[in-house]
């Protein structure tokens, strides 16, 4: 049932001069008001009581970026909103927010955090849904593929300063959403990963500044790296020439490295996608290529452990969800990390503890070589060495 | 039977309708037999069904022998018009059966199918019996075309199954909602299918319509090299869909060495499994539709058609042969 335009409108008018008055940052003293009586009603967390600056490490964002994203959500979320706490008082648009925020950056149960607000956990769960809808709706352009040169060029540039990896335009990494299903599960076995756990994939493209820019979901855990690569739009793209075709840089006069973003031991060597080399006896610069590869690949990895550190719903063993829904509650909690690193808040500087996103997961290993790969990636390789020496 | 008794209750009423229906005079009983046995009213040249059933393939001959017999002699007019009457009545010309008279006049007014000219028996018999097996060849005819249009039926909704599903049994599915961002429509929702570490994807909503309208385009056939497969296919309908196929994929593998030759193995697996898969839907699918469920409902019929048929052909074949036995014997006698 599509809301209809115009009670939308009348809603967002009426709603408009109460949202200012609590909350906007027009009103410092509302919004303290707001969080100082939400932060009340917030059980079992008495530290939540001692002022705004414990704002921050409930919902893992500034305020400002919690105002930010009240703003995007809005006229989504406040069409025909009936949501109120179990006292009767009615939700405001940044108590749903909240509410939808803990949700997904806690993992706690439903009754738990309804609990937690004074509402009903159904109420958490609809408002979180409807939050999610909300985000998907107005949120789409914080995860997207860099489409200025500007842009490009300025990952390039962060990518080269991490180990001297140049041109390179992103890193490559898949994780595991864990899920706790039963036998009683429709097709659960097809969702069994290699190690023994019922799971979802994530693959992330990841900039120079932990940004994810290009995401793939959905698919069960039993696949592999490169079966979900090969699946993508993204691999469909770069092997078309319509992404990662941009300028070419000159190493030496017969050396030309295009675009390419780097991945590991589990994906293809392709010539847009350069992997490490395999095998146990490597000269030294083959190591040391290696070496390089691997620490501007720690990228991916931190920007995965950032996103589940940040968004427990997704980090820990979901009791049988809805496997139609979850790839989406995994796109949101993307973007309100991509959101969150836009906004620039100093939260997002914050080192995650580990890099490890997918514990007891090792590296898998693809066998494929592209011949023109192999070659671009020996040069590449020779160039970097060269320059190692000189 | 019916007519009897129709006319047993019915009786004057319904002889008189039909004499007025006839042109005739309303009269009695007596009236009706100086009808029948003057060979020059029309009454009994209405309901004689010799020149119907038996096409004479030389009137002129007949009438010729019947001048003949005007000539020489009125008995044997009598005797002759006796029988014929006889053959009418089956052997009876008392007036009570005049009912019976019409019934058979009644079903034979219309002998279309007697009309080709056969001399003999022996040819109006084989044009009976081809009439027989043509009607037998004419039901089963139709009976063909029915079982012919539901086997085009069955066998296009078997293509449009085969190529919907591309022979799919033995695969579990799984129907899963994939997020892509590379796409402007970034949410899909996709069947899954998988038999061990086969896996094919399909567009939930175009793997069973608008099959005509996708386009396939293969891609990247170096990377895939014998291992992997993946055809990718866009569709044009219903804004800008797409559907990949990933025939095989091989499972994860922790050793290279170990993937290598498990997806070799895998690769061997697939191709007879599909070439079974190929076997099994050639040998057996089309005869177990065919046999199944439509001709059960039409076979039904048509034996109906048939036995009916048959029945009403029995009965006109055996007054036939009746009749022209006796003709024959009659002529016999009178050329005697």
């Amino acid at each position: 049932m599509a809301p209809l335009r115009g009670n939308k409108k009348k809603r967002k008018v009426e709603k408009k001069d109460e949202e200012n008055s609590l909350v906007s940052g027009s009103s410092e003293e509302g919004s303290v008001n707001w969080w100082n009586d939400l932060s009340k009603k917030i059980a079992g967390e008495p530290s939540q009581l001692k002022g705004l600056d414990k704002f921050e490490s409930t919902f893992k964002m500034s305020r400002n970026t919690f105002d930010y994203i009240c703003s995007l959500v809005k006229d989504h979320m406040m069409v025909k909103t009936h949501f109120s706490f179990s006292n009767g008082k009615p939700l405001s648009l940044h108590d749903q927010v909240a509410l939808a925020l803990r949700r997904l950056s806690s993992g706690n149960s439903l009754i738990s955090v309804g609990e937690s607000f004074g509402v009903h956990h159904s109420t958490v769960s609809q408002v979180t849904w409807r939050f999610i809808e909300a985000i998907e709706e107005n949120g789409l352009h914080h995860l997207r593929w860099p489409s200025t040169e500007r842009e490009i060029t300025e990952i390039q540039n962060k990518f080269e300063k991490i180990r001297g990896l140049p041109n390179c335009c992103g890193v490559i990494d898949t994780t595991h959403i864990k899920m706790m299903l039963t036998s009683s599960d429709q097709g659960a076995e097809m969702w069994l990963d290699r190690k023994e756990n019922h799971s979802m994939i994530l693959q992330v493209i990841v900039d120079s500044d932990l940004r994810f820019r290009d995401i793939v979901t959905g698919w069960p855990g039993k696949m592999n790296e490169d079966s979900v690569l090969q699946s993508s739009s993204f691999f469909k793209l770069c092997q078309e020439g319509e992404r990662l075709n941009g300028k070419k840089i000159t190493l030496s006069e017969l050396t030309e490295v295009g675009e390419y973003i780097i991945g590991d031991t589990g994906f293809p060597l392709l010539p847009w996608l350069l992997t490490p080399y395999q095998g146990k006896e490597l000269s030294e610069s083959k190591v040391e290529f290696n070496k390089r590869l691997s620490a501007t690949h720690t990228v991916a990895k931190r920007a995965l452990a950032r996103l589940k550190e940040g968004w427990k719903m997704i980090q820990g063993d979901m009791w049988r969800p809805d496997k139609h829904k979850l790839p989406r509650f995994i796109f949101v909690c993307c973007i309100l990390h991509n959101i969150v690193i836009d906004m620039e808040d100093e939260v997002s500087d914050e080192v995650p503890s580990s890099h490890h996103h997918d514990p007891g997961y090792r590296n898998e290993v693809c066998e494929f070589v592209d011949e023109s790969a192999s070659s671009f990636r020996d040069k590449l390789c020779l160039h970097l060495s060269g320059s190692l020496h000189s | 039977m019916v007519c009897s008794v129709s006319a047993g209750k019915s009786g004057p009423n319904w002889l008189e309708r039909l004499r007025s229906s006839r042109g005739f005079p309303s009269g009695d009983a007596s009236n009706l037999e100086n009808f029948l046995n003057n060979p020059t009213s029309p009454d009994l040249k209405q309901p004689d069904p010799i020149p119907d059933h038996n096409p004479d393939p030389n009137p002129s001959q007949n009438d010729q022998g019947f001048d003949r017999i005007q000539k020489e002699d009125n008995q044997l007019f009598d005797v002759m018009t006796n029988v014929l009457f006889d053959l009418f009545n089956y052997g009876d010309s008392n007036n009570g059966n005049f009912a019976k008279i019409k019934k058979p006049c009644r079903k034979q007014s219309n002998p279309r199918i007697y009309i080709p000219s056969n001399n003999d028996i022996n040819e109006n018999i084989n044009v009976h019996s081809e009439k027989e097996s043509r009607s037998d060849n004419d039901n089963s005819q139709v009976a063909g075309v029915k079982e012919s249009s539901e086997n085009l039926v069955l066998r296009r909704n078997e293509e449009e199954g085969d190529t919907s599903k591309g022979n799919l049994s033995g695969f579990s599915l799984t129907e899963v909602t994939v997020i892509d961002t590379s796409y402007k429509s970034w949410k899909f929702e996709k069947l899954l299918y998988r038999k061990k570490n086969v896996w094919k994807v399909r567009d939930k909503k175009g793997s069973s319509v608008n099959v005509g309208n996708k386009k396939k385009r293969k891609q990247s056939a170096s990377f895939l090299d014998g291992e992997k497969k993946q055809k990718v296919v866009d569709k044009e309908a219903s804004g800008r869909e797409r559907e990949f196929e990933l025939n095989e994929v091989s499972y994860q593998t922790n050793k290279s060495v170990e993937g290598h030759e498990r997806a070799l193995d895998t690769a061997g697996k697939i191709l007879k499994k599909k070439e079974a898969n190929l076997k099994s839907a050639k040998g057996s699918t089309p005869v177990i539709l065919i046999k199944s469920i439509p001709p059960r409902v039409g076979s039904h019929l048509g034996c109906k058609l048939v036995a009916s048929e048959r029945l009403e052909n029995e009965h006109k074949s055996g007054a036939c042969k009746l009749l022209r036995e006796l003709r024959n014997s009659l002529l016999c006698l009178i050329f005697k």
